[in-house]
C-alpha cells in the first residue's frame, strides 16, 4: 500500500485542482468562446465575427482600443523614464517615502482611481477651484481622450519607473567607464552602451502597461462618459448588459481573448530576453548623485513635485470629500462625519447607510472566501508541481495561470452564460461571485506560492524522511514553515484582488450580492459623491494595509 | 558470530534506466566498514546512493540490509542515516531542534532527547552550539551538525553524499578525518560518495570505482591505486602512463610497444579491445647500466619542481611519459634520460 500510493504519477494529485480550475475558468469560457463561433441556431459559423470585423462601429472600436493602449503606454513610459533614472542614480532625503508614494496606484481599484480623477479634475474638482481662484478658465478634462490618457499614465507610469530603474542602477559603472576611456561623449555613451541595457526593461515595462490599458474597463466605462470613447471590453459588457446581445457579446469576447493572449505570449518572450540581459549585470550599484543646489537638482525636484500632484491628489481627494456633507443641492457642503456614522452606526441607518454596510460586508466575506478557495488550490499545485515528477510541468504552470490573460469582462460574461443553465437561485448569487474573484486573483496567487516552493530545497524534504517523518509530518514540520511568507503573499493578494474586483462582479452582482466597488460605481453614477468617498476611504483603507502587510512579508513578491 | 566478515549491505542486480544513462550495478559491504563510491560527476554514484536511501525506486534488483530487503520501504521507514550534499540542515530550526528532530519523531523521552544530542554535540565538537540558529555557522559547523543529526538515532547505515564538496580545502582535509574518527568510534557501516581520488583514498577501507552507471572495480585504496585492474579505474586515481601495445606475448608476459620491449607484472585477459600497458610515474625509476629491457629513452621536454618532488616529461619515439623522482633539480630541459620500469609495476589493461 505505501508502496503503491509513493509511486502514484504527480498527475494524479493534481486531479481536484484541475477539476477545480476547469469548472471555474475553461468550462465557462469555453462556453462562450464556442459561443462566438456560433450562428443563432447554434451551428458553427463565422458570421458574427465578420459581421464585428466588417462593421464600421466594431473597427473603430477595435482601432480605440490600440490607439488608447499606446498612447497611454508611450506617455507613462516617457514620464517614468526621468523618475527610472533619479531613482537609480540619486539618492535624497525622503527618497525611501517617495518610492512608497509611488506604489499607490498599484494598490488602488480602478474604481477609486475613477473615483479620484472625477474629484479632483472634475468641475468643481480641486484642480478647477484652484485654477478659478488663480483667475484660469476650468480645464475640462473629465469624459474625454485626455482624461484616460490621464488616468491611464497615473495608473501606470509608476510600473515603469520601478521596473526600468531596477534593471538601471545594475548597469556596471565599468562598462560607461570604458566607452568613455575609449573616447565617448556623454550621449554616446546613452545611445551606445546605457540605452542598450535598459531596453529590455522599456520593451517589458511597455508591454505590461500595453496589456493593463489594453483590458481596462472602469476608466474607460465611466472616464470616457460614452459609446464615442468605447473600447473592446467596455463594449463586450455592453453587449452582455446593456443590448443584452450575448452571441455577438461572445463574438467580440473571443476577438479580445486571442488579442489578450497573444499579447501574454509576447510578453513572456520578452521575460526570457530580460532574464538572458540580467545575467550581464551586477548586484545593484549605490546611488551615485545627491542633490545640490544647482539646475539639475532644480529640475528634479519639479519632476516630483509633478509626480506626487498626479499621484497623491486624486485619492486624498477621495479622503477629503468624505468628511463632507451638503445641506441642499445647491452645493454648499461642510465637515461632517454623515457618512461614516451612516455606515457604522447601526441606531442611525438609512438607505444608503444598509447599502454601504452590507456591500462592506459583502466585500470582506467575499474576499476572505477567494482566500480559502485559491491558497488551497496554489499549495497543492505549487507542491505538486516542485515535488513531484510531472510529464508536463510547465504547461502544469501555464494552466493554473492562464486566466491571467483572459479579462475579467469575459470571465463575467462567461459565467453570465453560466448561470443562464444554473437554477434561479445561483443568478447573481455570491458563490459564483466568489468564484469569479477566485479565477482572477488565481494566477496572482500562484505565483508567488510557487515561487517560494521553489526556493525551499527539495533535499531539505528528503532529510526530513531520512530521519522518519511521513509525507505529511514533513509538510507540516518542515514544509509549511519555510512557505508560510509565500503563502501570506499570495492570501494577501487574492483578498486585494477580490475587494476591489469590479467587472466581473458588475456583470455578476444582483441587489443582494453587492461589493465595494459596485456600490461605489453606483454612488457615482447617481452623482452621489461624498458617500461614494467615505465608501472609497475606507476601501482605500483595506487595501493599504493589506498592501503594507504583503511588504512586511516580501517586499512587493517580484 | 564473527561480525567483521558479516556482509550489512547488498545491491543485488539494482538496474534502473534514465533518459540518457542506465545504472547497473552489484555491491556488498561488510558491517562496520566505511567504502567509497568514487568516479566522475554522471557516474550513477549519488544515484546508487538515492537508491539505498529510498528517495529513487529502481527498475529491478533488491536493495537489503543485515539481509533484510528492505526495497519496498519508503525513505522514513528504512532508518538510515543520511548527510546531503547542501547539507539540508533545517533553517527555522536551531541546531539543537534539527539534531532533536529524528529521536522526537521516535518519541523518545524529553531526557533521553537532551542526553543524547548533548553527546552527539560533543562527538562532532559543537558543545555549546546548541542554541546557534543554522544560519549563522560557518560551512563546516554545518557539515558536523547534519553529521549529528544524522547519527543520532543510531542507523544500521550511514550516507554520506560528497559530503565536503562546499568546503575548502585546508577544512577538507581536517573533516575527512573528523568524520572517519566517528565512523570507527561508532563502528557504523558507511558508504561515502565522492569525485575526489585522493579523499577517497584517505578516508576507506575499500573503493568502489564507478563509470558509466557500473561498479569497474572494487577494492582496496592500496590495491586500486597499485595494481589497478582496469583502465579507467588506473586512469582515474592518481596520475598514470598509458601507452599503447602493438603485440603481447601472454606466456612470456612481455609486451612490445613504439618505445620498446616490456616484462610485465599483469595481463588482463581482453577478447578484442585494445590493451594498454599501464605504471605510475612515481614508480620510474633512472636505468642503471646493468638494467635490459623496460627501459624507455627520451629527452626530456618540460620539468617541474614542486618542492617535495621533481616531476619531468620524457619525450620518446613521439610520445610523453610523466615521471616523478624524490630528488630535487638534477636536469634540465634537452638532457637525454633513460628510464626503468620495474616489471612488477607495469601492467597490461
Amino acid at each position: 500500500m505505501i508502496l503503491s500510493l509513493r509511486k502514484v504519477r504527480g498527475e494524479i494529485y493534481l486531479i481536484p485542482a484541475f477539476l477545480f480550475i476547469l469548472i471555474i475558468f475553461y468550462i465557462p469560457l469555453s462556453g462562450i468562446l464556442i459561443k462566438g463561433i456560433q450562428n443563432e441556431n447554434g451551428q458553427f459559423s463565422l458570421e458574427n465575427i465578420i459581421g464585428i470585423i466588417s462593421s464600421p462601429y466594431y473597427r473603430k472600436t477595435i482601432f480605440f482600443t490600440f490607439s488608447q493602449a499606446i498612447v497611454s503606454t508611450v506617455f507613462s513610459i516617457i514620464i517614468g523614464i526621468p523618475g527610472a533614472w533619479i531613482m537609480s542614480h540619486y539618492s535624497f532625503p525622503g527618497k525611501k517615502f517617495i518610492k512608497a508614494i509611488i506604489t499607490i496606484p498599484f494598490i488602488l481599484p480602478s474604481i477609486l482611481v475613477v473615483l479620484g480623477f472625477v474629484l479632483f479634475f472634475g468641475k468643481n474638482g480641486l484642480l478647477n477651484n484652484a485654477l478659478n481662484v488663480l483667475g484660469f478658465e476650468d480645464l475640462k478634462l473629465l469624459y474625454s481622450f485626455k482624461a484616460i490618457i490621464i488616468a491611464h499614465v497615473f495608473y501606470n507610469f509608476p510600473i515603469a519607473i520601478r521596473i526600468i530603474s531596477s534593471l538601471w542602477e545594475k548597469i556596471p559603472q565599468s562598462q560607461m567607464m570604458a566607452a568613455k576611456s575609449l573616447g565617448a561623449g556623454k550621449i554616446r555613451v546613452f545611445r551606445t552602451i546605457t540605452f542598450h541595457q535598459i531596453l529590455p526593461s522599456i520593451l517589458t515595462s511597455s508591454m505590461i502597461i500595453f496589456i493593463f490599458c489594453f483590458m481596462s474597463f472602469a476608466i474607460i466605462l465611466v472616464l470616457g462618459g460614452g459609446p464615442e470613447l468605447s473600447t473592446v471590453e467596455v463594449e463586450v459588457y455592453r453587449l452582455a448588459k446593456v443590448t443584452l446581445d450575448l452571441n455577438r457579446g461572445s463574438s467580440l469576447a473571443l476577438i479580445q481573448s486571442s488579442l489578450t493572449l497573444l499579447f501574454m505570449f509576447l510578453y513572456s518572450s520578452l521575460e526570457k530576453y530580460k532574464s538572458y540581459e540580467e545575467k550581464l549585470l551586477t548586484k545593484a550599484n549605490r546611488a551615485r548623485y545627491s542633490l545640490k543646489l544647482d539646475l539639475k537638482s532644480f529640475l528634479i525636484i519639479i519632476y516630483f513635485i509633478f509626480v506626487l500632484l498626479l499621484i497623491v491628489a486624486p485619492p486624498l481627494s477621495v479622503v477629503l470629500e468624505s468628511f463632507k456633507e451638503s445641506r441642499s443641492l445647491s452645493g454648499d457642503s461642510h465637515f461632517s462625519l454623515y457618512w461614516y456614522r451612516e455606515i457604522f452606526n447601526p441606531n442611525s441607518r438609512g438607505t444608503y447607510g444598509k447599502i454601504a454596510f452590507n456591500s462592506l460586508i459583502n466585500s470582506l466575506f467575499y474576499a476572505i472566501s477567494t482566500i480559502l478557495f485559491t491558497i488551497p488550490v496554489s499549495t497543492l499545485v505549487s507542491w505538486v508541481i516542485t515535488r513531484k515528477k510531472l510529464r508536463f510541468p510547465a504547461l502544469t504552470e501555464l494552466i493554473f495561470l492562464l486566466p491571467f490573460g483572459i479579462s475579467s469582462v469575459i470571465l463575467g460574461l462567461s459565467y453570465m452564460r453560466l448561470s443562464l443553465m444554473l437554477p434561479d437561485s445561483f443568478k447573481g448569487s455570491a458563490i459564483l461571485v466568489i468564484l469569479a474573484h477566485s479565477v482572477i486573483s488565481l494566477p496572482l496567487v500562484f505565483k508567488p506560492v510557487l515561487s517560494i516552493f521553489r526556493k525551499v530545497k527539495i533535499s531539505l524534504r528528503e532529510a526530513a524522511l531520512n530521519l522518519g517523518a511521513s509525507g505529511f509530518r514533513t509538510f507540516i514540520d518542515i514544509e509549511l514553515p519555510l512557505i508560510k511568507s509565500g503563502l501570506l503573499t499570495g492570501a494577501i493578494f487574492a483578498f486585494a484582488v477580490s475587494i476591489g474586483e469590479m467587472n466581473a462582479t458588475l456583470m455578476l452582482s444582483r441587489p443582494g450580492t453587492t461589493t465595494l466597488p459596485i456600490t461605489i460605481y453606483r454612488l457615482i453614477g447617481s452623482y452621489k459623491f461624498f458617500g461614494a468617498c467615505a465608501l472609497g476611504t475606507i476601501l482605500m483603507f483595506i487595501c493599504l494595509v493589506a498592501f503594507m502587510a504583503i511588504d512586511k512579508f516580501d517586499g512587493f513578491g517580484e | 558470530m564473527d561480525l567483521e566478515n558479516k556482509v550489512s549491505i547488498s545491491l543485488k542486480s539494482i538496474y534502473k534506466t534514465f533518459d540518457d544513462f542506465t545504472l547497473d550495478i552489484d555491491l556488498e559491504i561488510e558491517q562496520g566498514e566505511m567504502i567509497s563510491l568514487l568516479g566522475p560527476s554522471g557516474c550513477g554514484k549519488s544515484t546508487t546512493l538515492r537508491i539505498i536511501a529510498g528517495f529513487e525506486d529502481p527498475d529491478e534488483g533488491t536493495v537489503s540490509i543485515n539481509d533484510k530487503d528492505i526495497s519496498h520501504l519508503p525513505p522514513e521507514k528504512r532508518n538510515i542515516g543520511m548527510v546531503f550534499q547542501d547539507y539540508a540542515l533545517f533553517p527555522h530550526m536551531t541546531v539543537y531542534e534539527n539534531i532533536a528532530y529524528g529521536p522526537k519523531l521516535r518519541k523518545w523521552s524529553k531526557k533521553k532527547i537532551t542526553e543524547s544530542v548533548n553527546n552527539m554535540l560533543s562527538i562532532v565538537h559543537l558543545k555549546d552550539f546548541g542554541e546557534r540558529k543554522i544560519t549563522h555557522l560557518s560551512g563546516g559547523e554545518q557539515q558536523r551538525v547534519a553529521l549529528a543529526r544524522a547519527l543520532i538515532t543510531e542507523p544500521q547505515l550511514l550516507l554520506l553524499d560528497e559530503p565536503l564538496s562546499a568546503l575548502d580545502a585546508k577544512l577538507r582535509k581536517k573533516l575527512r578525518r573528523e568524520i572517519r574518527r566517528i565512523q570507527k568510534e561508532l563502528k557504523i557501516t558507511t558508504i561515502y560518495v565522492t569525485h575526489d581520488q585522493e579523499e577517497a583514498l584517505a578516508i576507506s577501507d575499500r573503493i568502489a570505482v564507478m563509470n558509466e552507471g557500473r561498479c569497474i572495480e572494487f577494492n582496496l585504496p592500496e590495491v586500486l591505486y597499485r595494481k589497478p585492474s582496469d583502465l579507467f579505474s588506473a586512469g582515474f586515481l592518481g596520475n598514470s602512463n598509458i601507452i599503447e601495445i602493438i603485440d603481447t606475448d601472454i606466456e612470456n608476459k612481455e609486451v612490445n610497444t613504439v618505445i620498446g620491449y616490456f616484462k610485465v607484472d599483469y595481463i588482463k585477459e581482453k577478447s578484442d579491445e585494445k590493451s594498454f600497458l599501464f605504471f605510475r610515474p612515481d614508480q620510474c625509476r633512472k636505468a642503471e647500466d646493468h638494467h635490459s629491457g623496460n627501459i624507455i629513452d627520451g629527452i626530456i621536454v618540460d620539468e617541474e619542481y614542486t618542492g617535495s618532488h621533481t616531476s619531468i616529461d620524457v619525450e620518446s619515439n613521439g610520445l610523453i611519459i610523466k615521471a616523478l623522482f624524490d630528488e630535487t633539480k638534477l636536469w634540465k630541459i634537452g638532457d637525454k634520460i633513460s628510464l626503468h620500469i620495474p616489471a612488477e609495476y607495469s601492467r597490461v589493461l
